[in-house]
């Protein structure tokens, strides 16, 4: 299907929206920098699988590929434990915290106002910090914003699942901020 | 009540985005382009747009 705009051509999924709108485009490249490679407690294969779980609940394919590759991607990291988690997080082998964790991702996928202190409390009975519980919050909300961002827009989504490695080493090892590369490199193959 | 720990008397989202200044950085950026940036439709109206979703996930909430 080709996009409900006219995006530029050869890019797959959220970088297209990104090239035809650099202004929008820098501070969500930002936040994603922040929320998934800043520094944190939590380590970024443990953030961007939040981030995979969300877009695959939200349905969300070249999402949850991306950032299932960039988790896999990182230290302590695999596509079997994002798998994992996406079929069944509670019985994954992740940790207790990660777990609690999810499940607070979970609510806000369905709506923030599902968040209850049960939850929250859960987290914290697993050690989790209040600064853990606020970045899986937004990371959760951020990616139901690039989510229909990303879908909203009919972008392209490549089916080949090597186009998604590519991407995955690429976004855990240069990250989000400096990848004006995949229009670089998409340049050079032209 | 809060869930976490957000600094006292700041009402809304600018309660998370003062007890956490690296993301809200980019979460201010974002809104001032969509919301105020020099483009067509004029600001009003992307307000408008944006109060519009807002009561439309707090109206889902309520069927939950």
């Amino acid at each position: 299907m080709a996009p409900h705009i006219e995006l530029p051509e050869g890019l797959p999924g959220i970088a297209s929206a990104f090239a035809f709108r650099p202004e929008t485009a820098k501070p969500l490249r930002a936040l994603a920098e922040v929320l998934l490679r800043g520094p944190s407690s939590l380590t970024s294969a443990e953030r961007e699988t939040i981030a995979a779980f969300v877009s695959a609940r939200n349905d969300c394919f070249f999402c949850y590929a991306s950032h299932r590759a960039a988790a896999a991607n990182h230290p302590g990291g695999s596509y079997e434990l994002v798998d994992a988690v996406r079929s069944d997080y509670r019985s994954a082998s992740v940790s207790p915290k990660l777990k609690a964790l999810l499940t607070i991702a979970a609510k806000v996928q369905e709506g923030g106002r599902r968040v209850t202190a049960e939850d929250v409390a859960g987290a914290r009975a697993e050690g989790a910090t209040d600064l853990e519980i606020h970045d899986t919050v937004l990371i959760a909300a951020a990616f139901c914003m690039y989510n229909r961002y990303v879908d909203g827009l009919a972008t392209y989504t490549p089916a080949d699942a090597g186009a998604y490695d590519e991407m995955g080493i690429r976004m855990a090892n240069q990250g989000y901020v400096g990848s004006r590369r995949i229009a670089d490199a998409s340049d050079e193959e032209q | 009540m809060a869930h976490i720990a957000l600094p006292e008397g700041i009402p809304g989202i600018r309660g998370p985005m003062a007890f956490r200044p690296e993301t809200a950085k980019p979460l201010n950026e974002l809104v001032d382009v969509l919301l105020r940036g020099p483009h067509p439709p004029p600001p009003g109206e992307r307000e408008l747009i944006a109060t519009y979703v807002s009561a439309r996930n707090a109206i889902a909430a309520h069927h939950f």
